[in-house]
């Protein structure tokens, strides 16, 4: 069995089981900041070198403090 | 024949004589999007994927798909989620099949489609003339929860009744739904095989470990999932659990796969590839018991064809087929992540997530099971 792909969506809310969304609570939240840095190291049963990779996310609307003067 | 229980047995020793060998098995590991959108949509954890029904008409090309959840008083929650892409190649599909778990408080669902290149936007597909657009949770098999299925062989659509999915998530310390798509290269000449095709690389080569290095200051909250006010996860056995009984398997296990619907927190789509072939497959993430003292940990299941609930059912034609005999399936994928804080230097810590076996805690599985009648071979 070879996964190939991962395609994962973890909800930002957790829902309370009703038709209505404005009891949701909290499940995940981003980072403080302008910018949000995740990493993935994968190995497999025939290459036990992990293999690294990385994005970053632009928090823009973070960065309102910064822009007015505060970098 | 009456199954009584189902013991597993492996294809590993297929696995093997099918091997390749490992000389170009080193792999490439590539982060394709991490992207974060407003928290609340509806009809949430959607899985499509082309196929080949028979009768569809759907003409190939690069399809966008959004679902939106509604009641007696419209829409529910801030929109559709984000569009799912599905490419219909021609010649090999004519259909698109969608699973999604049901919208608490749900009656309808409306469905919308865009073909990429063509139409501006995502368009309502007509289910029966008028046009009527909404598909009854009834008539997708979920009116009483659960999961809801369609089949959209090349619908027509009604293009003024349009639709625009929750926007992007901006703001730090926001709470967003959050996509991490990851694919894996196996080795060969080519280190960046598209997922839905073999490529050049080599198989049998599996994923072993998979970690997560989280962005310092992500926050996870293990107790927002809650039934009635109090706090629940999903337990590992017993009823309504991951794995349900540890001694029966697959359909005659009524407590497998069963987590509590309220500690739903996100949803796989994986591409996955076996003897039989590549195919995308559901799946969905819970809230999970964790074990000792580590903060958090996710189940995630996968439904490949020809397990239990996969639209590819066990005892088809072409899971017949594909397994040998109409009384075999396939066992579904447990997984784990576990999430622990991790000193990543400069004083700073931020949590990990560790993919492993849901039952022990061991590598992700090499092989997928094929479970048969006990004592059928």
């Amino acid at each position: 069995m070879q996964i190939r792909q991962l395609d994962t969506r973890v909800f930002g809310s957790a829902d309370q089981g009703t038709a209505t969304t404005a009891d949701d609570l909290p499940f995940q939240r981003l980072p403080q900041g302008c910018t949000a840095a995740l990493a993935t190291q994968v190995t497999t049963y025939a290459d036990p070198a992990a293999s690294i990779a990385s994005l970053t996310l632009n928090l823009a609307g973070a960065c309102v403090l910064f822009s007015n003067g505060f970098e | 024949m009456q199954i009584s229980m189902f013991t597993s047995t492996t294809l590993a020793m297929l696995a093997f004589i099918a091997g390749t060998g490992d000389a170009l098995a080193t792999h490439t590991n590539h982060l394709d999007a991490f992207s974060a959108n407003l928290p609340g949509c509806q009809a949430r954890g959607a899985w499509g994927a082309a196929i080949n029904s028979g009768s569809g008409t759907l003409a190939a090309g690069t399809y966008l798909y959004a679902i939106e959840a509604l009641d007696a008083g419209g829409a529910l929650g801030t929109g559709p989620c984000p569009a799912i892409q599905v490419v219909v190649a021609p010649a090999v599909h004519n259909a698109v099949a969608f699973q999604w778990p049901a919208t608490p408080g749900a009656t309808g669902y409306r469905i919308y489609r865009r073909l990429v290149g063509v139409t501006p936007a995502l368009e309502a597909l007509v289910i029966a003339a008028g046009p009527v657009t909404l598909l009854p949770a009834a008539n997708a098999g979920c009116a009483a929860g659960g999961r809801c299925l369609f089949l959209d062989q090349g619908a027509a659509v009604n293009a003024p009744e349009t639709a625009t999915p929750v926007g992007v998530a901006t703001d730090g310390g926001s709470t967003a739904d959050v996509r991490i798509l990851q694919r894996v290269d196996y080795g060969g000449a080519d280190p960046n095989t598209a997922a839905e095709i073999a490529g050049d690389d080599p198989f049998p080569s599996a994923l072993k470990t998979d970690t997560i290095e989280f962005p310092p200051g992500l926050a996870i909250d293990a107790g927002a999932t809650r039934n009635a006010g109090n706090p629940v996860r999903c337990p590992l056995t017993g009823a309504n659990s991951l794995l349900g009984s540890t001694t029966v398997f697959g359909g005659d296990d009524v407590n497998e796969d069963t987590c509590p619907r309220a500690t739903l927190v996100g949803s796989v789509q994986a591409w996955l590839r076996t003897l039989g072939g590549i195919q995308s497959i559901p799946g969905e993430i819970y809230n999970g018991q964790a074990k000792g003292s580590e903060p958090l940990r996710l189940f995630v299941v996968l439904r490949p064809q020809c397990s239990v609930g996969s639209i590819f059912a066990p005892g088809s034609a072409t899971c017949t087929a594909q397994l040998g005999g109409s009384n075999r399936q396939i066992e579904k994928l447990f997984l784990a992540a576990v999430i622990s804080p991790v000193a990543r230097g400069g004083g700073i810590t931020a949590p990990d997530g560790n993919l492993v076996n849901a039952e022990d805690d061991a590598p992700v599985p090499e092989k997928l099971n094929v479970l048969a009648p006990s004592g059928a071979r």
